[in-house]
């Protein structure tokens, strides 16, 4: 299983993450510094298409981020999440807290 | 890793395993990919809540895939403090823990909504968490 890669492009708007690999306890600290830094400061689009596991660990980062971009005035969308992200997000109960678009014009800025 | 095989795996209580389990999960290509991926899931968050939580007399954990209609899974291991263990990953509620700067509670959740039961067993000998999905 492959560790957690996280690439980082600016666009004009938002900052865009892809992160490919497995998102758990043990890979989540550099995702989540990235993340947090970014969404003090603009909008981030979290790519999730090459996810393969993502455990609550990595859903709590996520959920924080999105609750501190509320603060802030930014937004955290989740783009193509992979079957298994798709699944851990909807298990959660939690659906409704997370902003999931198929590509990045879908996302209001 | 210290032992594999077909269905079990043995592995170390150190997060960084947390990896054998994944690679040992996606390497049963005979279960349907869906059932995989809440096995996945679920597994996780047991396998974290061991790590976190229990006090552990052998450093290893035993896991076990039963195959069928419906899979079903088994995680072994000896903690001291199995009853104080059970009483932290039954918390149920998400909450903010500022140490780590993330929400948790979210893993019981994950495995209670992708599973039909989860049992917790303890004898002299060993301790015991099963789930049927």
């Amino acid at each position: 299983m492959d560790q957690l890669k996280v690439t980082e492009t600016k666009k004009d708007r938002y900052t865009l993450l892809t992160i490919e690999g497995s998102l758990n306890s043990y890979t989540y600290s550099d995702f989540q510094n990235k993340l947090y830094e970014l969404i003090e400061k603009t909008n981030v689009v979290v790519e999730m298409t090459n996810v393969s596991n993502l455990s609550s660990a990595g859903l709590g980062v996520l959920m924080s981020a999105i609750e501190t971009g509320e603060e802030k005035g930014y937004k955290l969308y989740i783009l193509k999440p992979s079957e298994v992200v798709q699944l851990a997000i909807e298990s959660t109960g939690f659906s409704d807290h997370f902003n999931s678009v198929q590509s990045e014009s879908e996302a209001q800025w | 890793m210290v032992n594999q095989d077909v269905n079990l795996l043995t592995i170390r209580s150190r997060i960084e395993d947390i990896c054998c389990l994944e690679s040992f999960i996606c390497s049963q290509t005979d279960i349907p990919v869906c059932e995989r991926n809440k096995i996945l899931l679920i597994t996780n968050e047991i396998f974290e809540n061991i790590i976190q939580h229990a006090t552990l007399q052998d450093k290893s954990i035993r896991f076990k895939i039963f195959k069928g209609k419906r899979p079903s899974l088994l995680f072994l291991f000896y903690s001291t403090n199995f009853e104080w263990f059970i009483s932290n990953v039954t918390r149920m509620q998400p909450y903010f823990d500022p140490r780590l700067n993330r929400y948790r509670g979210l893993g019981l959740k994950i495995c209670y909504n992708l599973s039909s039961s989860i049992h917790y067993r303890a004898t002299k000998t060993y301790n015991a968490v099963s789930v049927r999905l």
